[in-house]
């Protein structure tokens, strides 16, 4: 590291200490600074009105939830000390004593059972669906129920982040947005609009004050400019490093790529109605598991992954990751289909569409990585099998409401799914259970799956407040799943990091870097 | 047209004129060059970069020939999805000026229409017809184009209806004007009196004079519409990344440019100043001659 | 003059009225944009809640009807994505949009004059024949390309000027600007320059035609007979002159630089109204988009207001009528 750059990094962090010192006793005399380049700017910074990445890993600074989840997605306690189940629909959570938003108000009871009813009324209130009510035992006990047994309410509670009901109350709903207040290990020093978010860690943070003093988020669009960034010192970690730079960067010796799979799994829903909107034939092929196989055979998984990916994704064996409830061992989508072209034809004659047919995909082109580009490529496999993809593709903003079922436009859409739960439950009813035969299931059953072998497995795992039990149902349904193939997962994306080696950077699998678990050398 | 009509027309001031000007030389061969180009250059090129099943994605990003590394077959280098660089381009060439040309008539039909029944009816109508041209005005047509797009989304159908919304004012206040002083013309009103139809008014009278300032509006139009096209692509609400034009390449090309991959869209760049240059060279030419006022 | 100023102002509400009508009509072709704020597992009921949050919940025609209500009470809408009010959002982008336009005004000028009243009095030398040819190639060139070229080679390459951004900002009179400080001023450069290419050509073609039609004029011959220098020709007379006309270009020029303006801004990733715009128009944030609208067509009134009162004054034998 060049002179300059270390004499102007201390004087930074001399700086941020003077500017702590007058809120908080002087700690040990260093003050660490660390600058992030992040791809885009926080829209909102209210935690209960928005859900995009930038926003989130904000969040997690300025706010904590109950339970803490870790980088390996693994659940800890977090504000709540401890928890247990009272009985199958009814949970108590006992917080922690002692702990400070910072403001210097101390957390109680109340503000955990304000934030359930503030969420029920905000944007993001599909975090509490699994809740029916929340009710403070006294200051340091919550009790909450939810409307059926909940095997994982704990996890689901690692996204709820805990706002003071004082706080929220005074300031309103547009200030609540613009200038947080929390019990996170970082408070808002100053958010200049598309050029910075400057946090500096609080003091009285329960878990210990952050070793790092001040974290300045710089978002930076294009990729490119991000490498130069770090390249030329004006930050030390970067978001999102371009596939093309990882080589230059690794053969820097002062710098480090960290890669992670993310939890973003590509899949392909295929519609198996009746009749498809978009396949002029009297019957819909894809009724016909047949059919389904065939195109899973066709598709190329592992050079959509060298060439569009440049290596840098995973190809999903299953729906959910390893880490998830539901996952079965061994079980692996790629060896039960792998890419058979030969095979993939005759399964086409025997279904009887050896001449193939024309369907349209709908995805997006700036929503993923690479998705136009993954697109273009599966038009080309698909061929080969004679089957005709035209592509729809559209910018986010049309094709969420597009695909959106009843999906009456749609045969073939691709598009991601994460589950940071940790729970394939969770995607199974939403994705795959039967359409419109249970509220708060199948409402985003694209292709119109539906077995009910299936959906009694899911019925099982979410009547149950044992979670090895649920475990095993949702393999059940995994098992089913990867038979039928309602869906084709494609692959997971690669969550790629730069830094200055001193830099200790945890990279996590639900993508929010926090500055909380870095530390410079 | 018989021998004589060529002979007079070849022996004109616009045709001697011509002949003396080097840049409208110049500008003319330069459009007869991507005449020739989108008519024969798709059978001239190796590949179909449309045809996805002749895509070889192990091909991508190669640099041109000359460069190392660079692969005989494709000339200018491929892009991200093995695509020839020459072949898109001549394939986006032959979009960006299908465009150009198809709005231009469209802007043109639909503007010189509208500014005939504004002239010649007059009241209600025309106040009607050039309040919208007035508030139109107010707005750059990119702005408005850009706008229209947006709620449209992409295709080759929309970004031509959005070029002639924002491209038939131009005609509409010219034809206008003229038909208003040609309507004063004793012998227009002689024309009417003798109970002459308007259609027929329109086409014998009116229609001809206004024909030359159409003309220069016409060509320097199509050049227009191609940047704007292009702009529009540019910000990926303008064709389909399926059918690209130059301005679709160049965005495409401008994703990968920081990392040294340039040719991806440095070269359809350099084509659309090429193309837009002789169109303007031309219409220069043209606006001299058939409008001397303006010399 | 007052009924000038009148019909003006009710033109300006026209033009007002029919942006937010065509706003309205146009995002209702969109698709909905409550599906782009809520997770994809969310229930029927839980986008319903969304879109009352958002006000998304009443027909197109009743949104519009409440949007004019809030409007005449100056409250213009709060964007989707923000939730913080539409023209707080875009005035606090304002002044980054204003620096490089003005810049690149300033550009245009600076090189164009000087260029322009060369080639209109010399018309005949291979010098004009090469500014003209130049200024050619300047309106006929992409603008977008003409920056991912320049930052290719002064930032990529050359490592002369940053590639994106804006630089430090500084509070002057209550407004963030960048240019006062070196830092500043190498992040604006670039784009400044991109802004300027094809107002830079326009202009030089428009002066150069201006002067050669001054130069034939009477007045002109006049004062070279009685013995005026060249110079003095050219500028006193000639170009002086030949500027009038400029100035009803001008408020053309503005509304160019700023529509151009969504291009370039997006490219240097330059925090203005035009990434703004362009932004709200990937994000479906209609009431940014309706206000962006607005605003810069009330600039352009304004403008071409001011332009003519001004054009009145330079030349007395024009009337505002």
């Amino acid at each position: 590291m060049p002179m300059s750059t270390i004499a102007a990094r201390t004087r930074r962090g001399v700086l941020a200490l003077a500017l702590l010192a007058a809120t908080a006793a002087p700690a040990l005399a260093q003050g660490k600074a660390v600058t992030v380049a992040l791809t885009a700017d926080a829209v909102i910074l209210d935690p209960h009105a928005a859900n995009e990445l930038t926003g989130n890993i904000m969040f997690y600074h300025l706010y904590d939830p109950l339970v803490t989840r870790t980088a390996d997605l693994k659940f800890e306690p977090g504000l709540a000390e401890s928890w247990q189940v009272v009985d199958d629909t009814t949970w108590v959570f006992r917080l922690r004593r002692g702990v400070k938003f910072h403001n210097g108000d101390e957390l109680k009871a109340s503000d955990v059972v304000y934030t359930v009813e503030r969420l029920k009324k905000a944007l993001m209130s599909s975090l509490v669906a699994n809740i029916a009510s929340a009710r403070a035992i006294d200051d340091y006990t919550v009790e909450l129920k939810t409307p059926k047994p909940y095997a994982v309410l704990h996890m689901a509670m690692a996204e709820v982040l805990i706002v003071s009901e004082k706080y929220a109350k005074a300031v309103g709903d547009e200030q609540m947005g613009l200038k947080p207040m929390g019990t996170g290990p970082y408070r808002l020093a100053e958010w200049v609009k598309e050029d910075r978010i400057a946090l500096e860690a609080f003091a009285d943070h329960w878990r210990g004050k952050a070793k790092i003093d001040r974290v300045v988020f710089k978002p930076i669009t294009n990729p490119a400019t991000r490498t130069a960034s770090l390249l030329t010192g004006g930050v030390d970690v970067i978001q999102d490093l371009s596939v093309r730079d990882v080589a230059s960067v690794q053969a820097n010796p002062s710098f480090q790529v960290i890669t992670r799979p993310s939890l973003l799994n590509l899949v392909i829903a295929l519609d198996t109605r009746e009749k498809s909107p978009t396949i002029d034939l009297p019957v819909n092929p894809m009724r016909d598991r047949r059919v389904r196989e065939a195109i899973t055979r066709a598709i190329n998984v592992e050079a959509l992954q060298k060439v569009v990916m440049n290596g840098f994704s995973t190809p999903s064996d299953q729906y959910v990751p390893s880490s998830h409830l539901g996952y079965v061992e061994g079980l692996d989508f790629r060896k039960t289909y792998p890419y058979d072209l030969a095979k993939a034809r005759d399964l086409m004659k025997e279904a009887g569409f050896e001449k193939g047919f024309a369907m349209t995909l709908d995805t997006t082109n700036n929503r993923y990585v690479n998705d136009a580009a993954i697109a273009q490529a599966l038009a080309g496999m698909l061929s080969r099998i004679g089957i005709t993809l035209n592509l729809n593709l559209m910018p986010r903003s049309n094709f969420f409401g597009y695909i959106r079922v009843p999906s009456d436009k749609s045969s073939f859409i691709m598009s991601g799914w994460d589950t940071p739960s940790g729970d394939a439950g969770n995607m199974y009813s939403v994705l795959m259970y039967s359409r419109g035969a249970k509220a708060g299931y199948g409402q985003a059953n694209r292709g119109a799956y539906s077995n009910p072998e299936f959906d009694a497995f899911i019925d099982k795992a979410d009547s149950t407040s044992d979670m090895t039990k649920r475990d095993e149902f949702l393999k059940e349904a995994t098992k089913i799943a990867v038979r039928d193939i309602p869906m084709i997962p494609i692959h997971y994306e690669q969550d790629i990091y730069a830094a200055r080696k001193s830099v200790k950077v945890v990279p996590r699998m639900d993508k929010f870097i926090w500055a909380y678990e870095m530390d410079v050398n | 047209m018989s021998a004589s009509t060529l002979d007079r027309f070849l022996a004109s001031e616009l045709v001697h004129n011509y002949r003396r000007n080097l840049p409208a030389v110049i500008g003319s061969l330069i459009v007869l060059g991507f005449a020739f180009t989108v008519t024969f250059g798709p059978g001239l090129v190796a590949q179909d970069p449309y045809d996805i099943a002749q895509l070889e994605l192990m091909d991508s990003f190669k640099p041109p020939a000359w460069l190392e590394g660079g692969d005989p077959a494709y000339w200018l280098g491929t892009d991200g999805q093995g695509r020839d660089v020459l072949a898109s381009i001549v394939y986006g060439t032959r979009i960006s000026l299908f465009i150009g040309l198809t709005a231009m008539l469209a802007s043109c039909l639909l503007g010189t229409t509208l500014g005939i029944v504004a002239g010649f009816h007059g009241g209600w109508l025309d106040a009607v017809i050039m309040r919208i041209a007035d508030i139109q005005l107010s707005f750059p047509s990119v702005l408005t184009a850009l706008f229209l797009m947006s709620a449209f989304g992409t295709g080759i159908e929309k970004v031509l209806i959005a070029l002639t919304s924002v491209g038939w004012v131009v005609y509409a206040r010219t034809v206008r004007g003229s038909t208003l002083r040609e309507k004063q013309r004793e012998y227009i009103q002689a024309a009417r009196v003798s109970g002459l139809p308007n259609w027929k008014i329109i086409l014998r009278h009116i229609l001809p004079n206004v024909l030359t300032p159409i003309i220069v509006v016409a060509t320097i139009q199509v050049g227009t519409f191609v940047l704007i096209e292009a702009s529009l692509s540019f910000l990926g609400v303008g064709v389909p990344i399926t059918k690209p034009s130059l301005g679709l390449l160049i965005k495409n090309g401008f994703d990968v440019l920081f990392s040294g991959l340039w040719w991806i869209s440095v070269f359809p760049g350099l084509v659309i100043m090429l193309l837009v240059f002789g169109i303007n060279l031309l219409g220069d030419f043209l606006r001299d001659e058939l409008n001397p006022r303006l010399k | 003059m007052f009924g000038y100023v009148i019909k003006r102002a009710f033109q300006m509400v026209l033009v007002l009225w029919a942006v937010s009508v065509l706003v309205f009509v146009m995002m209702s072709f969109t698709g909905d944009p409550t599906y782009m704020m809520v997770p994809l597992d969310a229930t029927e009921e839980q986008i319903a809640q969304a879109r009352r949050l958002l006000g998304l919940d009443h027909s197109h025609l009743t949104q519009y009807r409440l949007f004019l209500k809030n409007v005449l009470q100056g409250d213009f809408g709060r964007s989707f994505v923000f939730r913080q009010p539409a023209n707080s959002l875009i005035l606090e982008r304002l002044p980054a949009t204003l620096e490089i336009v003005f810049l690149a005004m300033a550009i245009a000028l600076v090189v164009a004059i000087p260029l322009g009243v060369y080639a209109g009095a010399n018309p005949k030398r291979a010098g004009s024949h090469a500014v003209m040819a130049g200024s050619l190639v300047g309106i006929s060139l992409p603008g977008f390309w003409v920056g991912m070229v320049l930052i290719f080679v002064f930032a990529v390459k050359l490592q002369l000027f940053p590639s994106s951004g804006r630089g430090p900002t500084q509070e002057v009179f209550g407004i963030r600007v960048s240019f006062l400080t070196w830092e500043g001023l190498r992040h604006i450069i670039l784009p400044a320059v991109t802004l300027s290419i094809g107002t830079l050509a326009i202009l030089m073609r428009i002066i150069r035609a201006e002067m050669m039609e001054v130069m034939r004029q009477d007045f002109v011959r006049f004062a070279r007979a009685k013995g005026v220098g060249q110079r003095g020709v050219l500028f006193r007379h000639g170009l002086k002159n030949a500027l009038i006309p400029l100035v009803t270009v001008f408020g053309l020029m503005l509304g160019d630089l700023i529509a151009f303006a969504t291009l370039t801004e997006t490219i240097f990733a330059w925090p203005g109204i035009g990434k703004l715009l362009v932004d709200s128009i990937y994000r479906g944030d209609r009431p940014v988009i309706v206000v962006y609208l607005m605003f810069v067509a009330l600039m352009f009134v304004v403008v071409n207001f001011a332009v003519d009162v001004l054009y009145a004054l330079i030349d007395p034998r024009i009337k505002i009528r």
